[in-house]
Formats: structure tokens, sequence, C-alpha cells
């Protein structure tokens, strides 16, 4: 017996040895590391003496990334102006600053990576977060690095009024202070306002809560329909679970700056079922023209923008019933209206044979009708101002009971002109 | 005949002696009673010039508020008081306020009583204002005009009429946005352009005679000058609102020195806006992020800074606009508080 119990005792005493050595061999093993990619970026921008008129200098500043295989570091540097849809490359350098000259009021969109050299391999790590610029203001939302006093515009140390030690009793708040139209910043989301070189233009997200000014981009006109963004009212999603929120600018922004168009954010929170709270991740790809300086920002729907909106209005962008293919599967099943019809969203007006001037998402290089509808195709995302007395149809959360209601929904065009402008009856 | 004989004819001694003795209390009551509306209404309010030595000596104090607010009135749904004002300037007989969150300018005495409301349906973004030889100028930088108002409120004409700045290079440079307008002692009006980040000076026509500035970082250059003041002898002060500092130039835009505060108990100058000198050379500024009113003397030396972020009097919620009556008084705009606030010594 004994002999037995030796035996095994001394196979297993030797396959622990080998456990040991194999797991001590493991970390003898050098592994392939992947390049480093470049993050931080920062922006400065400057009008020095003989600087063209009506132009920027930019400045970009980021810090060095180690080579993974011995060999040499230089960076890429790309440019896009059309919104995103084509970079351009501008240089590689090994220096870790580089100097652009951009017009004033134009939108630019920078991206870097660092590429390693080793003899005649190349690798190149993945792209940074864009890096958005519209000189001459300087984007107090990205700059963190150099400049980090800006800390201080929003969070206060010592006597925060929220959890996030803001300086304000609500996020919403805090992002109003600068963003409500009394101050000299790009964006006055209350009245839809976005800064130019010939003064104010509309604003791509429409108006929060705009009164009518006579004569101004709106045409005088005020807000109809509105997201709830003063994190008190409770309001539930048509086409979502039927359960009540509050809303504020931080539920779909981030106001550190995310890589997604228009900083919203890389994950939100919903219910999904009752009492149960799902993280969907975000990534939204677009950008703004602004061809003409004066004129405004003209947007550029890349991808997807539906992932966000479907976060919360999910049932809108589902497949079932509709014959469109919606983005994907759907969090879990239908939440509030099981098994309706939609409207497709995902599909071209071209696979119809249709034309809109409504924008559409895409990759198209001149913005034509192969590219998809989304929900921003035909509702504005912040609040509309056009005027409607339709009566709207809405489902309520257990998918049997029918409420109408007077609202213009969001909707970029008066009545049902959104339908109209593809089916042109 | 006197009145005690004409009593004295009508009642019974002791009758008459205790009516007299009630009658004069009751005056005395009377009198006490108007003596003491009139100092609460009148010497409350009366403040001290505004020298060195009294502005050394420490902070002003707090003396009232306008918001348009009344005992019967709310004062927003009144149409009476203000949302988000950002300027404020006087004139001998009234208080001018930018009511910029509702596009207007409004109108009080300068006990607070509302009178009338300027500009509605025609400014879209009233940023900064003056009051000279009975005009108000009030500067629209998203309508990109300088509009000029009568005595009765009437809009007279507007001198900027969204022009692009022309550049001594011969070039053209952005149109001008204007942030700020005073008018100096030669009747030249001056305006912060934070289209091009320059002053420009022009004539009562409008016609741009010079300007001095840049774009930049260094000596003379602007980043958002937000703010203006052109004293009596000339000298105009900046608010060189980004670079976190107060440049002060000659009369012909030659660069003297700046004030950034950082020598100072306070420390550097978060963001200055609204600032105003006195005739003793006393700077008085708006640190809008400290939520501050600060004082500098002529040397750039600070006196004194109060203030803080909140709502009760003394303390501000991005304060914005300054200005000086001749009596003494300090007006600063509470932008996120509604109000101004007055204070003196």
């Amino acid at each position: 017996m004994m002999r037995i119990f030796a035996k095994r005792f001394l196979l297993l005493l030797i396959l622990g040895v080998i456990m040991c050595l194999s797991i001590f061999l493991q970390v003898q093993v050098v592994k392939a590391d992947v390049l480093q990619s470049i993050n931080d970026v920062s922006v400065e921008i400057a009008s020095p003496d003989n600087q063209p008129v009506n132009t920027s200098q930019i400045q970009l500043r980021w810090l060095s990334v180690p080579p993974v295989n011995g060999g040499i570091i230089s960076y890429d540097i790309e440019k896009s102006t059309n919104g995103g849809l084509t970079f351009v490359p501008l240089t590689n350098i090994t220096d870790l600053a580089w100097m652009d000259n951009v017009p004033n009021y134009s939108n630019v969109i920078y991206r870097l990576r660092s590429k390693e050299t080793v003899g005649e391999t190349t690798t190149v790590s993945s792209y940074s977060r864009p890096v958005n610029v519209y000189p001459p203001s300087v984007n107090v939302h990205d700059n963190y690095m150099s400049n980090t006093n800006l800390c201080k515009t929003c969070h206060i140390t010592h006597n925060g009024e929220t959890a996030q030690l803001l300086n304000e009793p609500t996020a919403s708040a805090v992002c109003l202070t600068c963003h409500e139209g009394l101050t000299n910043s790009k964006y006055d989301v209350t009245n839809g306002y976005t800064r130019t070189a010939g003064g104010i233009a509309r604003s791509l997200g429409g108006a929060f809560a705009h009164n009518g000014v006579e004569g101004d981009p709106w045409n005088g006109a005020s807000t109809t329909s509105a997201h709830s963004f003063d994190e008190t009212t409770a309001v539930s999603a048509p086409g979502g679970m039927n359960v009540n929120q509050t809303m504020g600018c931080t539920t779909c922004h981030s106001a550190h700056g995310t890589g997604n168009y228009r900083m919203l954010r890389s994950t939100i929170t919903v219910p999904t079922a009752p009492n149960t709270l799902t993280s969907i991740n975000i990534s939204v790809v677009a950008g703004a023209k602004t061809d003409d300086p004066s004129v405004g920002e003209t947007p550029v729907y890349i991808s997807g923008m539906e992932t966000l909106c479907q976060s919360c209005h999910a049932d809108y962008t589902a497949a079932a019933g509709a014959g469109g293919s919606g983005p994907g599967t759907p969090l879990g099943s239908q939440h509030g209206t099981p098994g309706m019809f939609r409207h497709p969203v995902n599909i071209a007006p071209a696979e119809k044979a249709l034309t809109t001037t409504l924008p559409l998402e895409g990759t198209s290089i001149t913005r034509d009708n192969t590219d998809k509808m989304m929900c921003l195709t035909c509702h504005y995302s912040h609040g509309s101002l056009v005027k409607d007395t339709n009566i709207s149809t809405v489902v309520a959360g257990d998918g049997t009971s029918i409420e109408t209601k007077v609202s213009s929904n969001l909707k970029r065009l008066e009545g049902m002109n959104v339908c109209q402008d593809c089916h042109k009856k | 005949m006197t009145f005690s004989r004409f009593v004295l004819k009508i009642v019974p001694n002791r009758k008459r002696n205790r009516l007299l003795a009630v009658l004069f209390l009751v005056l005395l009551v009377a009198i006490g009673i108007c003596g003491y509306w009139w100092m609460k209404t009148h010497m409350g309010r009366q403040v001290a010039p505004l020298t060195v030595e009294t502005v050394k000596a420490g902070v002003p104090r707090y003396l009232y508020t306008i918001d348009g607010k009344t005992e019967e009135t709310d004062a927003i749904n009144s149409g009476k008081g203000l949302m988000g004002p950002l300027a404020v300037t006087v004139s001998s007989d009234y208080v001018f306020v930018a009511d910029t969150g509702r596009s207007q300018v409004q109108v009080y005495s300068h006990d607070g009583e509302w009178i009338s409301t300027w500009g509605k349906g025609k400014l879209n973004y009233p940023f900064a204002m003056t009051y000279a030889d009975r005009r108000l100028y009030v500067a629209d930088p998203n309508l990109m005009e300088l509009f000029v108002f009568d005595d009765r409120g009437d809009m007279q004409k507007s001198l900027l009429n969204k022009q692009r700045l022309q550049l001594t290079s011969g070039k053209q440079g952005e149109i001008i946005r204007p942030t700020a307008v005073q008018v100096g002692a030669d009747n030249l009006i001056y305006v912060s352009d934070v289209g091009n980040q320059v002053v420009l000076v022009m004539d009562s026509s409008g016609k741009i005679l010079r300007y001095f500035g840049g774009s930049g970082t260094t000596e003379g250059k602007f980043q958002y000058p937000n703010a203006l003041y052109v004293e009596k002898k000339g000298k105009v002060y900046v608010s060189d609102s980004n670079n976190g500092r107060i440049q002060i130039f000659d009369q012909k835009g030659q660069f003297l020195y700046m004030i950034n505060g950082s020598q100072g108990k306070s420390g550097p100058l978060a963001l200055p806006r609204g600032l105003a000198v006195t005739d003793s050379g006393i700077i008085f500024v708006v640190d809008v992020f400290s939520h501050s009113l600060r004082a500098y003397d002529e040397a750039g030396f600070e006196l004194w800074s109060f203030g803080g972020n909140g709502s009760d009097h003394g303390r501000f919620d991005f304060p914005n606009g300054l200005c000086l009556d001749s009596g003494g008084r300090i007006y600063v705009t509470d932008r996120e508080n509604n109000r101004v606030e007055v204070f003196g010594y």
C-alpha cells in the first residue's frame, strides 16, 4: 500500500514541479506588446505677428511613445476639413509638436498615431481620438493637459454642490453657465445658436428653450418640443421601457470629451427590463463641415448615431414588422411596444428610388441618397422650433392603450413635411 | 389769533393741556416717521466719494439691489425683472441694465424702480453699454452691431453694420464683433472687438479712425478683450479676459503696463471682465471665475477683493458688468442671480 501511495505521491510531486516550472517559464517569455497610441493631445491657438489674416496658428503637442521592438518612433498627423469623411496625411515627424494654419471659424479634425520602424518593417498604432479645433476659440473641454486651471471652471474641491464636486446644484446648471447664450462660447444650446464669422447661425441640434427673437436665425420661432434637461422633470422615453427618469446634459454628453462626435458619452446606462439596468457602448462617428465660415456648420453623420437614440427609444429602431433592417439586435426584446410596425431606419432613400434633403448617415463623399436614414434624419436632438398642431399617436408602455397628444416631437419640419420630403406624394 | 389762544377759547384748562400734549406727541411721532422714511430712502444711499484713502481703508458696503422685484410682483413674469444681466451703465436720472437673457435693456430709476424696456425686438445679445451725451450705446456681438438709442428709448442708428475691419496691411480682417463700448473725453467712441482682437477708435458717425492690439498673448495683444474704460486724461484700460490681465494704453494706443494680479493677495485674475477707474486712479474690476470684485491702485497693487460664489448680498454668481456713478456708487451685474448689486462707502 505504501509503495502505491508513494508512487502516486511522486507522480503528483513531479506534476506540481512541472506546473510551477511552466508558470515560471511563462514569465520569462517576452509578450508581443502593442504600440501605444496617442490620446493626450494639447492644442494651443495663437495669432502671432505676420499671421495671414482671418487664420490662426494651431499648435499640437503630445507625449512621446516608447518603442516596443527597439525601432525608431515617428508620428503621423492627418487632417480632415470635411467633417471627418476623409483624412489627408499632413506629415510624419519625430518631434512632439506640430504647427498648422487654419482659417478662423472653420471646423478642423486632426488625428494622430505613432509609428515604429524596425529595418524594413513598420507598425502603426491605432488613431488617437479626433482632435477638434474651431479657431479662434479654444475648446476648454479637451485641453486639460495644457491648462489644468480649466478644472476650476466647473469643479470645486472642498465645497462641491454635487457628488462630482460641481460648483452648481446639477450638471445641467454647470453646462448652462457657459452654454445658455450669456458667454462667448461657440454653442448656445438654449437658443440654438452657433458662433460663426458672420455672427450666429442655427445650431445643428435645434434649441432647447428658445423664446423667439425677431430677425434671429430661427426667424423668430420659439421651441415647441424638446428633450427634458433640467434633471428634475421625470420623463419616460416613447418606444422604451415605461420607466420615468430625469434627464440632463450628462444623460447623452460627457463633459470631458470621449472621442465621439460632440462629446457624446461612450457608454450609457438604461433600463432594459423591470429593475434591470444595462450599460451600452456608444460609438458615434460624425463631424460638421464649415464650407462657408459665415454660414455655420453642416452635419456629416458617418456611423453610429442610432446606437445612442436606441438606448432609450429601443423599439423604434427594431426590425420586426418594419421590413427595413435595424442596426442590429435591439436590447433584449422590444420593450414597450412589441410587434408593432415601424418606419425603417438604416435604409437608404436610393434603395426605394427616393431622394431627400434631410441629413443621412453614411460614408459617401457627396452625401448622396445612398447614405442611410437614421433618427436625426427626421428629428432634432435637442429641441424643435417648428409650428405643429399635429396630433401624434403614442403607444403607452403596456403596448395596449393608445395615447394621443399634440407635440412637434422634435421634428425638423412643420406638420408631416418630413414624410413629404422623401415620399413626395 | 394764535393756535394756543384759539384752543384756550374752546376748551377748559386741563382738557386743553391734555389735548395740546397729545397733539404735540402726535406731531413728534409724525415727524419721526417722516424722518425715518426719508433717512431710509436717502441717507442709506448716500455714499462717500471714492478717494484713494477711502478705498484703501477697506471693502465697500452693500447698499441695495436692482432686480425689478416688488412685494406684489414676480419680477420675471411682470416683465420688470432681469434674466442673465451682463452690463450696467448710468445716467443722472436712470440706471440702464442689459437684460441679456431676454434680448432687451431695462431702465430703472436710481432707487431701483422699473421705468421702461428698450430695444425689445431689435436686440439679440446686449453685451455692453455706455451712456454718454444723452445717448445710450449698446454693443450686440451676435448681431455684430453697435446700436445708439436716444433719450426716449428709440433706436437712432447702428454704427458698425457688420463691417469687416480694414487692416493697416490693406487686407480685410474679420467682421467686427463688439464686446465693449466707451466714449472718451475726446468724444471718440472706443470699441473692443473680439472678431479681430483689437480696440477700435471711431468718431460719432461710425468712421473707424484707428485700432490697436491684435490676437496674441504678448504685451499689447489680446485674447478676448471683453471690457474697456477710457479715463478723462485719455488712458485706455482693457480687460484682456482670456489672458487674465488688464492692459493699460495711452491715448495713441501705445502699451504702457499691465496688471495680472499675480503679486496680490488674491492671486492672478482668473477672468477679468467689467472694469472702471475712479478719477483718483483706483481700478475696480470684476473677476468672473472667482466671483469677486477687486480693487487695485494705479501701480497695480491689490487693495482688496470680496465676493465668492453665492446669492447673499456681498456674494456673486458669475458677475460680469461694472460701472461707477458720479456719487461714488459701484454697480455690479450679478448674472446668475439676475440682479444688479450696488455698493458704496
